[in-house]
């Protein structure tokens, strides 16, 4: 342990951090693991999905929008947020129509896979059931708005990785939704094509590929076998229309 | 002031919204200007056609934005709407203030006229619109019109059939009135700006600077930030361009004390953020106000051109008024500034702070209305004077917007310290059960809690007070408070997204007293993760009110010969808070 290097604390382990990194990016980077959803290491900060909450003395941060401190110490596997997570998956869940057992990204879902991480078997707030509007313009490409859960990923892997503007969010509150930067809405008039990192990088069902589905068995799909924490959140190359998986 | 709105060709619109451009932005239009520009295509054609957003699009000077991207702004902000005008549109108020005094009765009016007429009336819902102390009240066309009642509604609706010019409405109509219960120090206070300003500057401003840290002001918006401290921040942040926002951006249900400040005491306002540009070193100033003060630009920007002419703000330090569009969240100071850049008002995340990263990445200062005056009257009278009222820990006077269940709504001017008792006595509660000290997002105190001190360390306050007499259920404010919420949450992380709206579900059900113990600890659980978890201050806030109202409920419930079933509640009379 050299005086010179910073660390701080997670759940007793050190964790090295070069100074400007958050919370989220040194652990992630130490090859450890905090729930998240909207978090992803090639695109900027978002900090809303809050799947992230750890503990750093009495005060609750998202370690995704937290720089880390020297000598910081950061509770992450304790019951208190283990049980505020499971709520706020919970939420998610109940906000959205996520119907697992027939979902294109079952078994390779993040939201799915952190659902089983968290021992969450229902959910305990009335489920919404929304009904927004479905775009099935794109060859290749479906979004189902329902099984949206506003992470935005896509908005910043379109703006910051293919240099291209497909998405973005409208309305508000509870109204808030996936929209299409197209003249008409419909993402089929967009330059959205296969490969781009947007269509690829989305960590739920709301953009799922239209060819190429349920090509695994159940019991054989990533987070049937695996469990998140250990690798990490993954969209396969399965759900993404075969394209190379872009890694965390 | 436009009305009635006219469905305009296609053709004629175009020329309409060219000229509207040219008349405003002769310089042309820029990516910042974006939520301005809205506004003004609102007021005048009482909604955003495709052919108003391709007009902005090719209007845009510096950036291209996509028709999805102009839509998702417009979707953010209540007052600015894709659909079609009718001829007049109404935003009826419904504060819990409103819907205790009848606005209830005046939604269903003016609704049942709308479901036969909706070419002629549009009625909508609104937050709090700032006349809680002459309440029910509305927004005609974006103008307000208060102390509605059944006489004044069939009035409304007479000159909708009529379809007269809104210039040729009764004026008496759209009058409101100021009601100031008790005066203090900032009420009273007359500033001279030349003189104040000629201190300022012989005295410079790192002494100012010492002078407002030793009156140890406070924010008067709510959080109580120590002012020096903020400026003093700004004033060391590197760059030479910087800015001053004055944040009249009031929304926190109960509040109007800001409006009675921009009404009576505008220009210690305006002067204060000169001192503050100042001792920050800014160029530029802006006074971000909520739209639902419209009625008030005209007076405002008399102000500045006087002192423009005045040359107490010049080339050196100009103001401008920048517009809301209906969104509560854009009170949160980052919220604010990413709206003045003409988006939709998310919340930044924090750090970087305004004092360094503000409006268009420059350091910038964000004060309330009252915190400026306030700035005004230490520069006028100094530190010590300032100091003689209030308490040690928070010096100086607070304004009170009191509405309600009481003889004497309006404004009172209280030293910190005083009690909730004083107040109430002032204003001539006296049937008072409970009161919500700070909106909402405050604190709901009983009788118990009476004495205490209202000042930032005991029950702090950014200026709402709403009493409630024995007749009211927790269960009314609970829905009301919560439909506020779900209402004006900005959707960006999902406890608020969903929590909110959760609650405000849940509320409704307790209303209807359809709820089991489950739904209550459910209820709990969602406030919980609020609290915890929210991206930002309305979030935890709104988890914060719900916890207060479950556990007075709670109380209530388990001394059940406290229960007021004889009491007509406002239960019967509205089914939700929301009103729709």
């Amino acid at each position: 342990m050299s005086g010179m290097k910073s660390a701080f604390s997670f759940d007793g382990i050190q964790i090295a951090f070069t100074s400007g990194q958050s919370i989220m990016q040194a652990v992630l980077d130490g090859g450890g693991y905090i729930p998240h959803l909207c978090y992803h290491p090639q695109l900027s900060v978002h900090g809303s999905c809050r799947l992230c909450m750890v503990k750093v003395g009495d005060r609750y941060l998202s370690a995704c929008t937290t720089e880390a401190q020297n000598g910081m110490q950061v509770e992450n596997q304790i019951s208190e947020l283990r049980e505020l997570r499971l709520k706020l998956l919970e939420m998610l869940f109940a906000e959205g129509n996520h119907f697992c057992p027939s979902c294109e990204l079952s078994g390779n879902c993040q939201l799915q896979a952190l659902a089983y991480e968290l021992g969450m078997t229902h959910s305990r707030f009335p489920l919404q059931y929304p009904t927004r509007k479905r775009d099935g313009s794109h060859a290749t490409v479906f979004l189902d708005r329902d099984r949206c859960i506003n992470c935005e990923i896509c908005v910043r892997a379109s703006r910051e990785l293919d240099g291209k503007n497909v998405f973005s969010l409208s309305g508000r509150g509870s109204d808030t939704a996936l929209q299409i930067n197209s003249e008409d809405g419909r993402l089929g008039s967009t330059d959205l094509i296969a490969t781009d990192s947007s269509a690829r990088l989305c960590p739920v069902g709301a953009l799922v590929f239209k060819q190429g589905n349920y090509a695994e068995r159940p019991n054989e799909r990533l987070y049937d076998t695996h469990i998140i924490s250990e690798t990490g959140n993954r969209r396969p190359a399965v759900v993404s229309g075969g394209y190379p998986e872009l890694g965390e | 002031m436009i009305g009635p709105y006219q469905q305009l060709e296609a053709s004629t619109q175009r020329t309409a919204i060219e000229q509207l451009f040219a008349e405003y932005w002769p310089a042309g239009i820029y990516r910042r200007d974006l939520l301005q520009v809205l506004v003004a295509v609102q007021q005048h054609f009482g909604w955003i056609s495709s052919i108003a957003m391709r007009s902005i699009q090719t209007a845009l000077r510096d950036s291209a934005i996509s028709l999805g991207e102009l839509q998702g702004i417009v979707s953010f902000y209540h007052f600015l709407q894709l659909s079609p005008a009718a001829s007049w549109q109404i935003h009826l108020s419904s504060n819990i203030t409103d819907l205790m005094a009848g606005q209830r009765g005046h939604w269903k009016t003016l609704t049942d006229y709308a479901a036969h007429w909706p070419e002629r009336l549009q009625v909508r819902i609104s937050s709090c619109t700032g006349l809680c102390d002459q309440g029910p009240a509305m927004l005609l066309n974006g103008y307000p019109i208060a102390r509605l009642n059944p006489e004044r509604v069939q009035q409304i609706l007479q000159n909708v059939e009529a379809n007269h010019p809104l210039q040729d409405w009764p004026s008496e109509l759209f009058a409101v009135t100021t009601k100031i219960v008790k005066e203090g120090p900032v009420l009273q206070h007359q500033a001279n700006p030349d003189a104040v300003l000629t201190q300022i500057n012989s005295c410079g401003a790192e002494r100012f600077l010492q002078e407002l840290e030793l009156s140890g002001l406070q924010g008067r918006g709510g959080a109580g930030f120590n002012t020096a401290d903020k400026w003093r921040n700004c004033r060391a942040a590197d760059g030479p361009e910087k800015y001053v926002v004055c944040n009249a951006d009031e929304g926190e249900p109960g509040t109007f004390k800001d409006r009675v400040l921009l009404q009576h005491k505008l220009d210690n306002m305006i002067l204060g953020m000169r001192i503050c540009a100042e001792v920050v070193g800014a160029q530029r100033g802006f006074i971000y106000l909520r739209k639902e003060y419209l009625f008030l630009l005209p007076h405002i920007q008399s102000a500045l051109q006087r002192f423009r002419q005045q040359g107490l703000i010049s080339l050196g330090f100009n103001v401008d008024v920048h517009l809301g569009a209906g969104a509560y969240v854009c009170g949160e100071e980052t919220a604010l500034l990413e709206s003045m850049e003409g988006k939709r008002g998310i919340p930044r995340i924090r750090p970087p702070f305004p004092t360094t990263y503000g409006y268009l990445g420059k350091p910038t200062v964000v004060n309330n209305v009252e915190t400026f005056c306030n700035v005004t009257l230490i520069a006028d009278h100094g530190a010590a004077s300032f100091r003689q009222l209030g308490t040690d820990q928070s010096p100086g006077s607070k304004l009170h917007s009191v509405s309600g269940d009481c003889q004497h709504p309006g404004i009172v001017e209280l030293p910190y310290g005083a009690s909730i008792e004083e107040l109430l006595q002032l204003v001539g509660a006296v049937d008072c059960q409970h009161v919500q000290v700070g909106g909402p997002s405050g604190r709901l105190l009983s009788r118990d809690a009476f004495s205490q001190p209202l000042d930032t360390a005991h029950v702090n306050s950014g200026g709402s007070f709403m009493v409630f007499d024995r007749s009211r259920k927790i269960p009314n404010l609970l829905a009301n408070f919560m439909h506020f919420f779900a209402r004006e949450s900005c959707g960006f992380c999902t406890p608020c997204r969903a929590g909110t709206q959760l609650l405000a579900d849940a509320s409704r059900r307790l209303q209807s007293n359809a709820t089991d113990d489950a739904e209550l600890e459910n209820i709990r659980e969602i406030c919980d993760t609020l609290k915890r978890a929210s991206h930002c201050g309305l979030g935890k806030t709104a988890g914060d009110c719900g916890e207060q109202a479950i556990e007075k409920y709670s109380l209530h419930m388990a001394a059940k010969s406290l229960a007021a079933s004889d009491v007509q509640g406002i239960a019967q009379q509205e089914d939700s808070a929301g009103l729709a």
